[in-house]
């Protein structure tokens, strides 16, 4: 088991191994986040677009990335599942690699690799 | 309803299910088990023919609109309150979907398979009979998961 900080975008609750997470900034310190690639989450696996003040935080990587999300839920240890392969076939935004339960909750975990995150296929 | 491994209906045997007006049936070979609907998980980033994922006996399976899957308008006529969980011919994928009705089984020895068209897409019936005055369509249901891929693995 791998402790995950766990977050929210949009209607979906994401897992991303806590060991990739440098630090978690609040919206209004844009500024501190210059000279970093930032990314909306919700805007890579969704087509329809949210508007940037939705962005309560972000999350900042090791590898200098952020991400932008609606919230952040905790960290916990979780128990993760391959992701059924009907669903891998069928998933259009890449970086989701597994489930896992949290809380009583499913939730997708992304990839902790470096980098940017690709948006969804179309 | 459990479908025991050991005495596994084979050969000709259907599993018969009813959406809306239309009558199919389910090759018994693909029958997984019949639950009672779940709750479902939306899921990000997928087609809209999928609903989401329930968990059932220890896994996570996708859940799909078979109505929308097989291009079926949506009349409303059902209550769902079954599922069926169903896998491919390699026991390799699984999904379930909500049936307006659940039904016998039956077996049949007459079934006409020039239904299948090979050059479409998205025929997703390998056959038909007639079973108590109405046609039944048969799913082909390696052919319904194996469409739509976007993953480039192939697995």
């Amino acid at each position: 088991m791998t402790t995950h900080l766990i977050f929210s975008a949009g209607a979906f609750v994401f897992g991303m191994d806590l060991d990739t997470v440098d630090h978690i900034e609040r919206s209004h310190s844009e500024i501190e986040l210059q000279g970093k690639f930032v990314q909306n989450f919700h805007n890579l696996f969704s087509e329809k677009e949210q508007p940037e003040n939705e962005v309560s935080c972000w999350i900042v990587k090791k590898d200098g990335n952020a991400l932008g999300v609606n919230g952040i839920l905790g960290m916990g240890e979780v128990t993760t599942y391959p992701m059924p392969a009907f669903l891998r076939q069928n998933m259009k935004f890449r970086a989701i690699t597994e489930l896992a339960e949290f809380q009583s909750t499913i939730i997708f975990l992304i990839k902790s690799g470096e980098g940017q995150y690709e948006k969804l296929q179309s | 309803m459990e479908v025991n491994r050991e005495q596994r209906l084979t050969g000709n045997h259907f599993l018969l299910f009813r959406l809306d007006l239309h009558k199919f049936a389910v090759p018994f070979g693909h029958v997984v088990r019949v639950v009672s609907a779940k709750k479902t998980t939306p899921v990000p980033a997928v087609p809209e023919y999928i609903e989401g994922i329930i968990h059932s006996d220890g896994r996570f399976i996708p859940q799909v609109r078979m109505k929308q899957l097989l291009g079926l308008q949506d009349l409303g006529l059902g209550e769902p309150i079954h599922a069926m969980i169903v896998r491919d011919s390699k026991d390799s994928k699984h999904f379930s979907f909500l049936m307006d009705s659940k039904g016998d089984i039956v077996q049949m020895e007459e079934v006409d398979k020039d239904r299948r068209q090979e050059d479409n897409d998205k025929d997703f019936y390998s056959g038909q009979f007639i079973h108590q005055d109405e046609i039944v369509f048969i799913l082909d249901i390696d052919r319904l998961m194996s469409t739509y891929r976007v993953d480039r693995d192939g697995s």
